[in-house]
């Protein structure tokens, strides 16, 4: 049996995994901060009929090259690409962006840290800067009930004018991961540190490679549109060829079942 | 009647064709894999045979070959994805194995800062060596391979070529193995790499779209070739047996 059918599968497989991909990343062109990603292909096995350098003679002659035929394709990595997002002007208090590298730290529920760069903050009952789901940002920030004209500086100073004194009120932090790619996506635009993304280093912005930060903007999505559907569209040629290749050995099959 | 040996000779075509077509299959299943080089393969012709047709001429399969014309680059806006044109490889190193090598550029850091591929091979330097990287600095990689930083130059990334190209062996995972021995890695005295780009597969859906077509019609045309000689020997057998004694 020709392993050129199941080659073609493997073509096809990949193929629906990076559409896969790729349709996720169009459905987040609008999500703030939101990284997209990409697919990366390995070829597979090999299958040496004749090896390279295969002795052809008694007087010592080999094959120059050998021949070998791999039996596909499948998906190596599907990795976030960490690329800066354009920054969107919200004039809102509490909008933050970063730019350049770096994640907000934020205390889920449970009490562990995920991190993201979504900076779309609020405060809650008890003047503590929360993201949209009211999970705290660590290090705590807590707003004054009279406090007027809050300001985060791009160093990550938040203070504000109680009566007619200007109050330091904390500095927000930036963690960065030697690794961002490796880090996991939970959902909600926040990310969990794990072993291949390292320990996360906590600093403050704008120092030492940190990002900086810039109130009352908020990071978009690095989805840029054009490529997502470029993207799209070769990888639905790719599909169609791979299905060509089924159906030209399908037609070689069939002709040797004519044979009497 | 010897026909014996002219249905070998037609089976041997179409063996042949099927091998071929595995070739394209895989080819094209590599149509999107960066860095994936195509594979072509030629017939050749084999004198000698068979007992019964002792002057058959077979087809055979040559040798594979890998093309390494150079794919077209794609940009991704990666820090660490890296695009090599012209000649030359990235040469990779998983813990205690020898160097492999690749034109896959998609490289990022691993916990410890070393510059690693997909697969978690550590990327080498020109000296052979790894790379390792700061993490709270921005990395320009300049087209000869020199690795900086706003503190001044860090390294320069190895991009290997071999004196015998046909020589290499595919290791899966769009990576290479030499013979250290009669093949040996040498610098590439003025690689061409591009930071943010990656080289895209140099598979043609035109060639291989043209490949498969001949492919099918060459098998389709020998099975036809084996219809009639089976016909022929029907006659024959009929006729012969009218002949009055």
């Amino acid at each position: 049996m020709m392993s050129a059918l199941r080659t073609a599968a493997t073509g096809m497989l990949a193929q629906q995994t990076n559409v896969d991909v790729l349709s996720n990343n169009i459905a987040n062109l609008n999500t703030t901060s939101f990284k997209r990603q990409k697919a990366a292909f390995r070829d597979l096995v090999y299958q040496t009929p004749i090896g390279v350098g295969a002795i052809t003679s008694n007087n010592g002659t080999t094959t120059p090259t050998g021949a070998q035929i791999g039996l596909g394709v499948n998906v190596g990595a599907v990795y976030k690409i960490m690329e800066q997002g354009n920054m969107t002007q919200t004039e809102n208090t509490f909008d933050v962006g970063i730019q350049g590298r770096g994640f907000f730290r934020i205390t889920l529920p449970d009490g562990t840290n995920a991190y993201t760069r979504d900076g779309s903050f609020n405060v809650d009952n008890t003047g503590t800067l929360v993201t949209k789901e009211g999970y705290a940002v660590d290090p705590n920030i807590v707003i004054p009930e009279d406090a007027l004209q809050i300001t985060i500086s791009d160093l990550g100073v938040v203070s504000a004018k109680v009566g007619e004194q200007v109050v330091n009120l904390g500095q927000m932090q930036v963690t960065m991961f030697i690794n961002e790619a490796g880090l996991e996506n939970i959902g909600g635009n926040y990310y969990k540190e794990t072993d291949t993304s390292g320990v996360g280093i906590a600093g403050d912005p704008g120092i030492d490679g940190a990002g900086s930060l810039l109130q009352g903007f908020l990071e978009s999505s690095n989805v840029d549109p054009i490529t997502a559907v470029t993207d799209l569209i070769t990888a639905q040629r790719a599909y169609e060829l791979n299905s060509r290749v089924i159906s030209t050995a399908d037609e070689m099959l069939n002709s040797v079942n004519q044979i009497r | 009647m010897n026909s014996g040996g002219s249905v070998y000779v037609i089976a041997s075509r179409m063996l042949g064709q099927a091998k071929r077509m595995d070739m394209v299959a895989d080819n094209v299943a590599n149509a999107n894999t960066h860095g994936f080089k195509r594979l072509t393969m030629d017939a050749k012709e084999t004198i000698g045979g068979t007992p019964m047709h002792p002057a058959g001429s077979f087809t055979e399969n040559k040798p594979v070959r890998i093309i390494y014309e150079n794919g077209s680059l794609e940009q991704t806006g990666n820090t660490f994805d890296l695009g090599i044109q012209g000649e030359g490889f990235f040469a990779v190193q998983g813990a205690g194995a020898d160097p492999k090598y690749t034109r896959v550029g998609q490289f990022a850091l691993d916990v410890e800062g070393n510059l690693i591929n997909m697969n978690g091979e550590q990327v080498l330097d020109v000296n052979g060596g790894p790379i390792t990287l700061p993490i709270d600095q921005k990395v320009t990689i300049s087209r000869d391979g020199t690795v900086s930083t706003e503190d001044g130059i860090l390294t320069q990334i190895g991009v290997y070529r071999f004196d015998n190209m046909d020589e290499l062996q595919r290791a899966g995972a769009t990576t290479y193995y030499n013979n250290p021995q009669s093949n040996p890695a040498l610098p590439v005295e003025v690689p061409q790499v591009f930071q943010g780009m990656l080289e895209t597969s140099n598979v043609n859906p035109i060639i291989e779209t043209v490949n498969m077509t001949a492919v099918l019609r060459a098998y389709q045309g020998a099975q036809r070739a084996m219809q009639s000689l089976e016909e022929s020997e029907t006659t024959a057998i009929r006729d012969l047996a009218r002949i009055p004694q």
